[in-house]
């Protein structure tokens, strides 16, 4: 059997999987009910790895054009467009498809336990495996619409999990609203999508780079217009500024939900869609200075947002927004694969946080408020360290993935208006988004660290006493939490930097496909040196402040505790709180005017009255009088004939002897 | 067997309406099985038909010709192409199961019910194959009888302002197509030959332009009403409201369909001068109809109106599609038409089985439906995401074909990369999109999530199997279509790139003097510019293309 053979399995297990529970799960025994959900993905993750391998490991020469294909046959066609259902496998979907399904089984196996009690679990595994097989689509798909059937299908499981206990009405409330604000996005994507056929009469990635070369400059309008309609699609799917507001409410979904999709997958969509599209964004300097703008903004003002929160996830849904505004600020400086490098390694931290918000929630059954945590170390140790290590990631200690990843990133925003950097055409910019970048990272910083100590140190524990005697650890969960701390560990050593003695391995990886790191002109080692080091300095001192404000053995003094419990009342931190009234502008400012006009102008005024009683009434009206004349007329009095007989006569009579 | 089947097919039904005639009244059980098996049979009928049919021919099938009133030159003359094709199956298909859908709606005067039904049936698929403009217009003005008497007999406490205004709005039309028919046969056709009503004949001999604006615009009006487009579409929500659940079914899967078809079978082939003329604007009043019906249906209290509402959304985008005039657009619009009627019928015998069981269909008096009834819930879901146009169901692929056909459509002018109605037009059109979302995701939260509000809703019976077995067809169809298009597709695409191919040969795609789009009549700065944009962007990835003199571009060589 072929290699390429394999990769429509890769799809259809999981989509059997999803099929068989969704529609016998909840006859079956739940031990099937486990199988069948995580067979598919654990086989997928040993095809997936088989891939990457076979693709790696490629002699040299064929590196750059080695891909593992599979043609389902035409989809679409008529007239000139034709889509084709072929799935590929390259450099950049081999990474994603191994951080799918290699995440994805251990999530799956996670949830076997978070999720064992619940009565409908088999609906949960349905959506769980129909995500993966949405998720795969997404990456495997070799022209835009295939992709796009994979982003809506993520949007749709994402809808489905968000509001997986519908039975609140808050949670499908947020289900609705991550729909509705994607599907803005999804606009963004059809446009654009549309923009490109028809400026380049195809939808394939392997045929779109070239025909845009060939309009030479008339491809630099397209390729802006293009890039920026389907960058609105990437500030839904990824959820940035304006589009952000959608995932911090997804949090109402299960945990391990949020963990893979609103974390390690789903969310990191915008970004695999800017590297697969890098050569439209490359032929669009101006389009990548939005992208890395809105990415840099994103990154501070979600980092804000997180500073105040309460509930655990809530921290982690704005760090997560955070994050992927680093990613984007990565690849909005044409550095795609310091980007995609972040995307890579904060699958495996974010995922372990989020498992490890899960695990706490699941022992404390179902407290998500961090100011009821606290001292949680001792009973859940697995889950705390854990955590300690991705928060070490995530705040960019050094050696920790994270602190390649993200400084990656923070050199290319600096060096980009360097001479001979994408971005040298906008002068100042590189400063502007190194500084934002620096402020993210600083506030990072405080508010994981704040988060990790209410939750598990600061002292003992401040809920229910009897629940506390009673939290333990499952070993599924913790099996998964270990794997993905080792990840939140050693995943940075994959492109460790030059300067570091590396040989940035990864990037060299995906140059096939996204191109090279850009390299600005001249020798820059000190002031990489230097800044790596101004980074560190911010980060390490608010872990410090954190540390100092929230204890580590020693409790919180009382005054810090009333501060704590009453934080979200007062001034800005209230602002802060309430996400700056974001959401309350977009109900005030979008929502609710549509709602009314449609009501108001459209409905009663329009549709009741113009069409329904004007316009029809000017034809209805002449008819009834008209009626009515010629009902006075015939009415079958003879007198009345007579007289209108005689009337008539005597104006005839008149007519001829005057004339 | 072959050389009868369209009639076959149109009269079966009629003849099993005269049959029921003499069934006894009160006998519901018999006549609804003899109902369902003629139907049945129909449907299987039309299937051989498909099975039978040439996908790779555009030119008439099937065809049956017999003089009918010889002394007028008008014919009994039947036919199918790719665009009727499905249509035809589309009804055969509805039918069956709209008579096992009543059942249990219909208790009283059942047999005078399917009999309506029937007929209707008929006269359907009737103004569906004729190829003969005076027996077209029989067939088309008879199916406003059985509907009329559905409404009117059969509906809600309205039913008599709605039939009135049902039938009101389509007789406007219907009598000015009358006139532009007649005005056909005496003016048009070929000179010294006997006069005739066939299509194919009229549509050869083009009558001039000014001539053309005026009948077309009668066609156009009666078509328009019957889609119906804005804003002559207010008869619609008052008789999806106050129809039975199977006339509304019939009404939005087919009856609908046939104003869009009329456009495309009679309005555009016969005058194509003047279409082209108006091609900007009816893609403006279509796109008009997405955005206005989508927002309307948004507010909407009672779950039926708000179906209603989204069915002028969704026509808005089939009528796009054939503004387009270009061959992806209107595939993909013939193909939306399908969509609809299976999406959107299907969403209305939703609707009924629910008011069967709770008779109220306010969206605030539900909720929580889907803890107490979760299969219906799951088919009300995946039609209302098939409605709303997910990738992988039917939807999206009629909608994006038709988004695609319209971006880059000649006939609206479109130049790369954004300039021209097509981009305009897609860029609004597409807003449906977002509004489709929340029209339908709204009262479906509304209705099935968050918990059971009125206790009324407690015992609320899940689908029974009768209902299980109606709706695995709208099921199974709303995937197959959405994942292997091209078993549609492929029959559909001949027909339409003849039609294309013979409007763009009578009206070629240029502003020429005197025929040039009204819009850029108007803006001279404007087709300047879209002159010089289009000489900037003249770069063909396959080399120059040679110059040809019967289609001369939008450059002035």
């Amino acid at each position: 059997m072929q290699l390429n053979e394999w990769l429509p399995w890769l799809l259809l297990l999981p989509l059997a999987g999803s099929f068989f529970n969704g529609v016998l799960g909840a006859r079956l025994p739940k031990g099937l009910v486990f199988f069948v959900a995580c067979m598919p993905i654990i086989v997928g993750a040993g095809i997936s790895a088989t891939m990457a391998y076979t693709i790696f490991t490629a002699p040299e020469v064929d590196k750059a054009a080695i891909r593992i294909v599979y043609d389902f046959g035409t989809w679409i066609s008529a007239g000139n467009l034709e889509v084709s259902g072929r799935i590929a496998v390259d450099q950049l979907s081999a990474i994603m498809i191994c951080v799918i399904t290699g995440i994805g089984s251990l999530i799956h196996l996670y949830s076997t336990e978070y999720m064992g009690d619940d009565p409908s679990v088999h609906r949960y595994f349905s959506y769980l495996n129909l995500f993966v097989f949405s998720m795969l689509l997404l990456v495997l798909g070799d022209n835009m619409v295939l992709m796009f059937v994979g982003w809506e299908g993520v949007g749709l499981c994402s809808y489905l999990l968000i509001g997986f206990w519908f039975s609140d009405d808050a949670n499908a409330s947020a289900g609705k609203k991550a729909f509705i604000v994607n599907r803005v996005g999804d606009f963004g994507v059809i446009i654009g999508t549309l923009t490109l056929f028809f400026a380049l009469g195809t939808m394939d990635f392997a045929t779109m780079p070239g025909k845009l070369q060939a309009l030479g400059a008339a491809g630099g309008t397209v390729a802006l217009i293009a890039a920026l309609f389907l960058f609105l699609g990437a500030t839904g799917k990824s959820a940035q500024i304006p589009l952000f507001i959608w995932l911090p409410d997804a949090m109402a979904g299960p945990t391990p939900v949020s963990a893979l999709i609103h974390a390690a997958t789903m969310v990191t969509a915008g970004i695999y869609m800017i590297c697969r599209l890098s050569w439209l964004y490359t032929a669009a300097p101006a389009a990548l200075a939005v992208v890395a703008i809105v990415g840099a903004l994103t990154a501070l003002f979600a980092a804000t947002m997180g500073l105040m929160q309460t509930d655990i996830k809530k921290v982690l849904a704005y760090s997560t927004v955070s994050q992927l505004g680093f990613m984007f600020l990565g690849v909005g400086v044409g550095a795609f694969s310091a980007g995609f490098f972040h995307v890579f390694t904060h699958a495996f931290f974010k995922a372990c946080l989020f498992l490890g918000s899960g695990a706490v929630i699941y022992a404390l059954h179902h407290e998500q408020d961090i100011r009821k945590m606290g001292g949680l170390w001792k009973k859940l140790p697995i889950t705390t360290w854990t955590f300690v290590v991705s928060t070490f990631a995530i705040m960019g200690f050094p050696g920790f993935s994270g602190f390649f990843s993200k400084d990656e990133i923070m050199w290319q925003a600096f060096q980009s208006g360097l001479d001979g950097g994408k971005l040298a055409a906008f002068p100042g910019l590189n400063y502007l988004l190194f500084a934002l970048a620096l402020a993210a990272a600083t506030l990072t910083s405080f508010y994981m660290w704040r988060v990790t100590l209410l939750t598990f140190f600061s002292g003992k524990y401040r809920g229910d006493q009897h629940t506390f005697e009673h939290a333990k650890e499952m070993p599924l969960m913790s099996l998964a939490l270990i794997v993905l701390g080792l990840g939140a560990l050693l995943t940075g050593f994959l492109n460790v930097p030059h300067i570091l003695g590396g040989h940035l391995m990864l990037a060299q990886l995906l140059s096939p496909v996204v191109g090279a790191l850009p390299e600005a002109h001249g020798d820059h080692h000190a002031l990489e040196i230097g800044l790596m080091a101004a980074t560190l300095v911010c980060s390490l001192g608010s872990m410090v402040l954190a540390i100092r404000l929230f204890g580590i053995k020693q409790e919180p003094t009382q005054k810090q505790m009333t501060l704590l419990q009453t934080l979200p009342g007062r001034g800005f931190v209230k602002v802060l709180y309430n996400k700056w009234y974001v959401d309350e502008a977009y109900e005030k400012v979008i929502v609710k005017p549509i709602e009314r006009t449609s009501y108001v102008f459209f409905y009663k005024l329009v549709d009741q009255f113009l069409i329904d009683k004007v316009m029809i009434g000017i034809f209805a009206v002449p008819a009834k009088y008209g009626g009515y004349l010629v009902r006075w007329i015939q009415n079958g009095s003879l007198q009345r004939y007579a007289t209108v007989f005689a009337f008539g006569a005597a104006a005839i009579v008149v007519w001829v002897v005057l004339r | 067997m072959s050389a009868h089947l369209l009639s076959l097919i149109t009269f079966l039904p009629l003849v099993g309406a005269v049959l029921l005639m003499a069934f006894p009244r009160g006998k519901a059980p018999g006549a609804r099985g003899f109902a369902l098996f003629v139907s049945g049979a129909a449907f299987v009928a039309s299937l051989v038909l498909w099975q039978r049919f040439e996908p790779s021919s555009s030119a008439l099938q099937f065809v049956e010709r017999v003089p009918w009133i010889e002394s007028i030159g008008a014919q009994y003359l039947l036919g199918v192409d790719g665009i009727s094709l499905f249509l035809v199956v589309l009804t055969t298909f509805l039918t069956p199961l709209v008579i096992v859908s009543s059942y249990s709606a219909i208790e009283d005067k059942v047999r005078e019910y399917l009999i309506c039904i029937l007929v209707l049936e008929s006269a359907m698929l009737g103004a569906l194959v004729a190829q003969d403009l005076l027996l077209f217009y029989v067939f088309w003005e008879a199916m406003l009888i059985p509907m009329y008497f559905l409404i009117g007999v059969f509906g809600g406490k309205n039913k008599i302002e709605a039939t009135i205004k049902f039938f009101l709005y389509t007789m406007a039309g219907s009598v000015l197509m009358l006139v532009a028919i007649l005005w056909l046969y005496f003016k048009a056709g070929p000179v010294g030959a006997p006069r005739t009503f066939e299509l194919a004949v009229l549509t050869k001999h083009t009558i001039g332009l000014a001539a053309q604006r005026w009948m077309f615009l009668a066609f156009a009006l009666s078509f328009a009403i019957k889609v119906p487009m804005f804003p002559v579409h207010t008869w619609l929500p008052l008789a999806h409201v106050e129809a039975p659940t199977g006339g509304s079914v019939i009404l939005a899967g087919v009856l609908l369909k046939m104003g869009t078809y009329g456009f495309l079978r009679f309005a555009m082939p016969l005058f194509p001068l003047a279409a082209r003329e108006m091609l900007p604007w009816i893609g403006v009043i279509a796109v008009i109809g997405i955005v206005y019906g989508a927002l309307v249906s948004m507010v909407q209290k009672d779950i039926k109106k708000v179906v209603a509402y989204s069915s002028v959304s969704h026509l808005g985008f089939v009528m796009l599609g054939i503004a387009a005039m270009s061959t992806a657009g209107v595939t993909g619009a013939v193909y939306q038409m399908l969509n609809h009627g299976i999406s959107t019928g299907a969403l209305f015998l939703l609707v009924g089985v629910i008011y069967e069981r709770r008779h109220t269909r306010e969206i605030d008096a539900f909720g929580g439906l889907a803890k107490v009834a979760p299969m219906y819930a799951s088919v009300f879901l995946i039609i209302t995401l098939s409605s709303i146009g997910l990738p992988g169901l039917n939807g999206f692929v009629g909608e994006f074909m038709i988004l695609a056909g319209t971006f880059g459509s000649s006939a609206l002018g479109s130049v790369r990369p954004f300039y021209g109605w097509g981009p305009a037009l897609v860029t609004v059109g597409a807003l449906g999109v977002i509004f489709a979302a929340v029209y339908l995701l709204w009262p479906y939260q509304r209705m099935f999530f968050g918990p059971v509000r009125h206790a009324e809703n407690l015992h609320v019976k899940d689908l029974n199997s009768r209902e299980i077995l109606m709706f695995a067809p709208f099921v199974v169809l709303v995937v197959v279509m959405g994942v292997m298009p091209r078993l549609f597709l492929t029959s559909i695409e001949p027909s339409v790139q003849k039609i294309v191919n013979d409007f763009n040969a009578a009206a070629p795609a240029v502003p020429m003097p005197g025929t040039a789009p009204e819009p850029f009549r108007r803006q001279p700065a404007l087709l300047q510019r879209l002159q010089r944009l289009n000489q900037e962007n003249q770069i063909n990835p396959n080399g120059p293309k040679p110059a040809d003199p019967g289609q001369p571009t939008l450059v002035p060589q």
